[in-house]
């Protein structure tokens, strides 16, 4: 773990803006977990079943560990590469709400740079 | 490995653009015959002398696009395995009809918003009052989207 405050600015500034948008949703849908359950495909609705705000909770505990792992990880190739896949799909799975995810794509391009930044050396 | 990553970039814009812009072909707006009417199984929803009925199944709204008049009632069934809660777009915030955002004009009957969640086998209806074409959405699993216009 690194404090966030020694990066440089540029990556910090990126580092905190993928971060963010995996921190909001979760804590956003304690109070209001139905505006965010309706990003989830349909087959995964139906696999919850009645379980879909455990499941959403479940998955906002995956978010906030990525979000911390980007913000205070050494290595983050992996968190990233995870942060802009997720976001890739959702934008993918709700493409009739493109009107309002396609800024997604633009958070999943910042998190494919980190990834790119923090790819693994090859000797 | 640049140039690699700048073309996985263009194909998944593109891919987006794809279902963003165009997507797979509407389905198509029906408008049965009086023979289609009688040729409809009775379990099936049919359309109503009072009004107008839109099917929700794992695949979606069917049909996608109904057209109906001022004062004309839709109705609504929830025949999937998931829970439905019609609102009119935008996700999540619903201002499409008169302006006001889920937050304000929930609980209630004045928007075009079901306002909460409906399991398998129920159903909500909405009398429309203006004319409009209003996309809505089953909030509770937003890529399931529809069209109701009014004249």
């Amino acid at each position: 773990m690194r404090s966030p405050l020694t990066l440089p600015v540029p990556e910090l500034l990126l580092r905190t803006g993928v971060a963010f948008s995996f921190l909001y949703p979760p804590f956003s849908a304690l109070g209001d977990p139905y505006s965010w359950i309706g990003y989830f495909p349909g087959f995964f609705m139906s696999l919850a079943g009645a379980n879909n705000v455990l499941m959403l909770h479940a998955f906002g505990i995956v978010e906030v560990s990525i979000a911390l792992w980007i913000l205070f990880g050494k290595n983050i190739f992996i968190p990233s590469v995870l942060a802009g896949v997720t976001l890739m799909a959702i934008v993918l799975f709700n493409s009739p709400q493109f009107l309002v995810i396609f800024r997604d794509v633009s958070i999943a391009l910042a998190a494919f740079a980190l990834a790119y930044q923090h790819k693994p050396q090859t000797h | 490995m640049k140039y690699l990553i700048i073309l996985i970039a263009l194909i998944a814009l593109g891919t987006i653009a794809y279902f963003a812009l165009g997507g797979p072909a509407a389905e198509p707006v029906l408008a049965p015959t009086q023979e289609e009417e009688e040729q409809l199984p009775v379990a099936e929803p049919q359309t109503l002398s009072s009004g107008t009925t839109v099917t929700y199944s794992d695949q979606g709204f069917s049909p996608s696009q109904v057209t109906v008049s001022v004062g004309d009632t839709v109705r609504f069934v929830n025949q999937s395995s998931r829970e439905m809660w019609v609102g009119v777009d935008e996700h999540p915030t619903h201002t499409k009809y008169d302006g006001t955002s889920k937050n304000d004009h929930c609980p209630g009957t004045t928007a075009f918003d079901q306002c909460a969640r409906s399991g398998p086998g129920t159903s909500w209806e909405y009398t429309f009052t203006k004319t409009g074409t209003f996309g809505y959405h089953n909030h509770a699993g937003a890529a399931d989207v529809g069209v109701i216009v009014v004249q």
